[in-house]
């Protein structure tokens, strides 16, 4: 009897689509939200990301309708995140049916508002999100929209200080590239952490995701794997467990 | 924020499309088609291509699959009749054949070609397209991966390694880089492109049993192996033209829409064979990403340099693109044994809400025959 | 008649949705007045036992709430804060009261080793067989926990379930007509569901 790994299927949308980026870059667009959405409530995840990364860049309002029409049908927890920028956005996000709020960009910005957030909606309603790359062999902050220096184990330390109930780690260089994980960084990064971290970027396999499952990652995040083979999260439970890591399969 | 292609009027809301310089990929793609692709030295790769299959007449060498459409007769009078061999037609029976469809089937077999049908079972086809309807968006889901699956499965069946399928669709209309120069369509492309991200092992939690839907069962790997089947494009080895198809065949006696242009399309030759694939299935479309029929077909005709994009802008005003497709509605609450409150109320869930007007709570705003207002149109 | 509360707690469409799909009719209760015709009251709950505290008192809800669980009057699900409430004191941010329905604290969970907070996931349920709340699901069944603190009653009785996380954690609890689940039912997917019908059925 102990908590599970999760495999959380992450759904990127531009406003308009489903895309799937590479290393934060390149883009497809995939179709509509709400086909993605119901494609995972039949698969009964353990949860589902749904982050609007544009939201962020164009400086609007998260996209509030297809929140709504998602955690409509969905009943699995559903963390939502992109462009939050204030305590009214978040109560939004949900008051919209978000279970978990994901806070990136203004958590740079102004990293007061974790506190806040923490405080009004219990620090377990508000997941962290950090974007990282490697830059001279040492791992950091990326950021679209700031210019910064920040070791990438340091901001974790001060995420975690200032109330972050989880914090949800991309690697960017790893993103959409189906080449797997940066599985040193993530065993660096679940052993340093004292809240439960989900990693995300490079996911490919089943492999990759029994290499993760043995760290202390409470949770692995993909999106291309689903997207583009085969694979199905279940697919990617049943050889967690076979390889003996504590998964939900019912 | 809602773009569409300078050069022609598809927006960036459709899947799999990418932009350069404010010009799609399919437009780029058809530059390419007009003048830098080599079609002579095409065709020789595709004649010694063939050559390895090509037999002597007393067996299929190759398969076509077919839908009794423009193109796919096309495929088949040229693979005959240009290239020699000896195809016989495969066709996965759509949702609900409408009379028009089995005329133009009956007219390739007239044509002299042998024809299988396959057809699955009519009980567990109608819960596949209610999966498609309520669950991906796309009323027609089964009938994309019928149509690439059912072929494949007469091909390891009847040992006949071959299928050559039409256009590539990537570069045609628009899609990853990657599939673009490569000519081969297999099971990644299917699960990739026409399957809206849902899986056939999915359908299991959907209450069907995987027994009673084998013609949506992709042969295995080893099956596979086994007879070297392999796909090729042959608008990778020809110059695609579609209205060069259609015009081969109306010569023949193929039949187009005796209504006109079905609903929500510009033309009236093209998705002709079920009820549901024009009218209802574009409307999903138009509803989801603020486009539909026509505007494919106008592209088309655009790139095609039969039309100017003024031209087209005003074509498409003047069709019934992004309007309720009444007509077959009323079969489909039939089909499906379903209100027409269901209907309508999972239509508006799949609508994008950010392409439509609404009115200050938040509903979409619609008209007396239940149409809506897009915010979007290419100008 | 299922009541479930609308004091602006995030969950409580969430509850409203999975309630619907059961085919169950259900009011929202945001007056007191609203509590009348209610038969079955679910309170969701996501964020900190005192803010929930303090907006039930806001919304005149809080008095009338500790009545029907410490009577037993009405059945009554406290789901999350709404089960953590139910208990006499809360230590999240500051002390603040609860119910007092279900003697004993609410207090910040202890880790060890790798286990990490907030406990955020899917963890095995183990219950009392006898529970009515509990018919028809497995032992050992997962549910969707996200939270920090736990429940922990005075009386060993009144816990019905339990999962672990470092150590043995209140899952659920029970008094009479009062019950309090710590994780999320309707979150939970098909246990989850199992569970709200197994509460709409209750006599």
């Amino acid at each position: 009897m102990s908590l599970k790994k999760r495999i959380i299927p992450i759904v990127l949308i531009d406003g308009f689509s489903v895309v799937k980026t590479i290393q934060f870059n390149e883009r497809r667009n995939l179709g509509s939200p709400i086909t993605v959405a119901r494609t995972y409530n039949t698969r009964n995840v353990d949860e589902l990301i749904l982050l609007d990364i544009d939201a962020s860049l164009s400086g609007r309002q998260i996209d509030i309708y297809t929140i709504k029409e998602i955690a409509r049908q969905c009943f699995m927890p559903l963390t939502v995140g992109g462009g939050l920028r204030t305590i009214a956005d978040i109560e939004a996000a949900i008051l919209a049916g978000a279970d978990k709020v994901s806070l990136n960009e203004e958590t740079i910005k102004s990293p007061k508002i974790l506190k806040n957030a923490a405080r009004i909606f219990g620090s377990q309603s508000i997941v962290a999100s950090m974007d990282v790359i490697q830059k001279n062999g040492r791992w950091q902050i990326y950021s679209k929209v700031s210019d910064i220096d920040l070791d990438a184990l340091e901001w974790l330390k001060q995420l975690e200080d200032n109330g972050a109930g989880e914090v949800l780690v991309n690697v960017v260089e790893k993103d959409g590239m189906m080449l797997g994980p940066a599985a040193e960084f993530a065993e660096a990064i679940a052993n340093a952490s004292r809240v439960p971290i989900i990693y995300a970027g490079g996911v490919s396999s089943v492999e990759d995701c029994i290499t993760l499952g043995k760290l202390p990652l409470a949770g692995l995040a993909m999106s291309s794997i689903f997207h583009f083979t085969s694979l199905t999260p279940l697919d990617c439970k049943l050889a967690m467990a076979e390889a003996g890591i504590d998964v939900r399969l019912n | 924020m809602i773009t569409y292609c300078h050069e022609c009027i598809i927006p960036n809301s459709r899947p799999e499309q990418t932009f350069t310089n404010g010009v799609c990929d399919a437009c780029h793609s058809s530059k390419v088609k007009h003048s830098s692709v080599n079609w002579e030295a095409r065709r020789t790769e595709f004649e010694s291509l063939l050559e390895k299959y090509r037999g002597d007449g007393q067996n299929y060498d190759c398969i076509i699959p077919v839908s009794g459409g423009k193109d796919s007769c096309s495929q088949a009078l040229i693979m005959r009749d240009e290239f020699n061999m000896n195809p016989l037609c495969v066709s996965h029976t759509p949702c609900e054949l409408t009379e028009i469809g089995l005329k133009n089937l009956n007219f390739l077999r007239d044509q002299g070609f042998d024809l299988i049908q396959v057809s699955a079972n009519r009980k567990n086809y109608r819960e596949l397209v209610r999966v498609g309807f309520f669950k991906l968006g796309d009323c027609c889901w089964p009938e994309h991966v019928g149509i690439f699956t059912a072929p494949i499965r007469v091909a390891v069946n009847y040992r006949i390694p071959l299928l050559i399928w039409g256009e590539n669709s990537q570069f045609e209309y628009g899609g990853p880089a990657s599939r673009k120069d490569n000519p081969v369509l297999d099971r990644n492309w299917l699960e990739q492109f026409q399957m809206s991200g849902y899986r056939i092992s999915d359908l299991t939690n959907d209450g069907i049993n995987l027994n009673d839907i084998k013609t949506f069962i992709y042969p295995s790997d080893d099956e596979l192996n086994n007879v070297g089947v392999t796909g090729l494009y042959l608008g990778h080895y020809t110059k695609w033209d579609s209205k060069e198809n259609a015009d081969r065949v109306i010569e023949l006696g193929w039949s187009t829409n005796p209504d006109g242009p079905i609903e929500g399309a510009y033309n009236d030759i093209e998705n002709l064979d079920c009820k549901w694939i024009g009218g209802l299935h574009d409307y999903m479309k138009f509803i989801k990403y603020g486009y539909g029929r026509a505007t494919d077909q106008l592209c088309i005709e655009i790139r095609a340099g039969r039309m100017t994009r003024s031209q087209a802008i005003e074509a498409r005003c003047q069709s019934s693109e992004g309007k309720v497709p009444w007509k077959y509605i009323p079969d489909f609450l039939d089909y499906l044994d379903i209100t027409e409150h269901d209907f309508f109320e999972n239509l508006d869930q799949f609508t994008n809400k950010r392409l439509f007007e609404k009115d200050l709570q938040g509903a979409l705003l619609k008209d007396n025959s239940g149409n809506l207002r897009p915010l979007f149109n290419p100008t | 008649m299922i009541g479930v509360i609308d004091y602006g707690s995030g969950n409580f469409t969430s509850v409203c949705n999975a309630i619907r799909s059961l085919g169950l009719e259900y009011v929202a209760v945001s007056t007191p007045d609203d509590l009348e015709s209610a038969t079955h009251l679910i309170l969701p709950g996501v964020g900190a036992y005192n803010d929930c505290v303090d907006t039930l008192k806001e919304k005149g809800l809080f008095r009338p709430l500790q009545k029907i669980t410490t009577s037993g009057e009405k059945f009554f699900l406290g789901i999350c804060v709404g089960h953590q409430i139910l208990s006499d004191f809360g230590t999240e941010f500051s002390c603040g009261e609860g119910f007092g329905a279900i003697s004993g604290n609410t207090v910040k969970i202890k880790v060890e080793n790798d286990d990490r907070l907030p406990h955020i996931g899917w963890n095995n349920v183990s219950f009392s067989p006898s529970s009515s709340l509990f018919r028809n699901i497995d032992q050992g069944a997962t549910f969707y926990f996200v939270h920090s603190y736990q429940l922990m009653p005075k009386a060993p009785e009144n816990i019905i379930a339990w999962t672990h996380h470092s150590s043995k954690i209140t899952a659920a609890v029970r008094l009479n007509n009062c019950f309090g689940v710590q994780f999320h039912p309707e979150k939970s997917q098909k246990n989850g569901l199992q569970l709200l019908l197994n509460f709409s059925e209750l006599k």
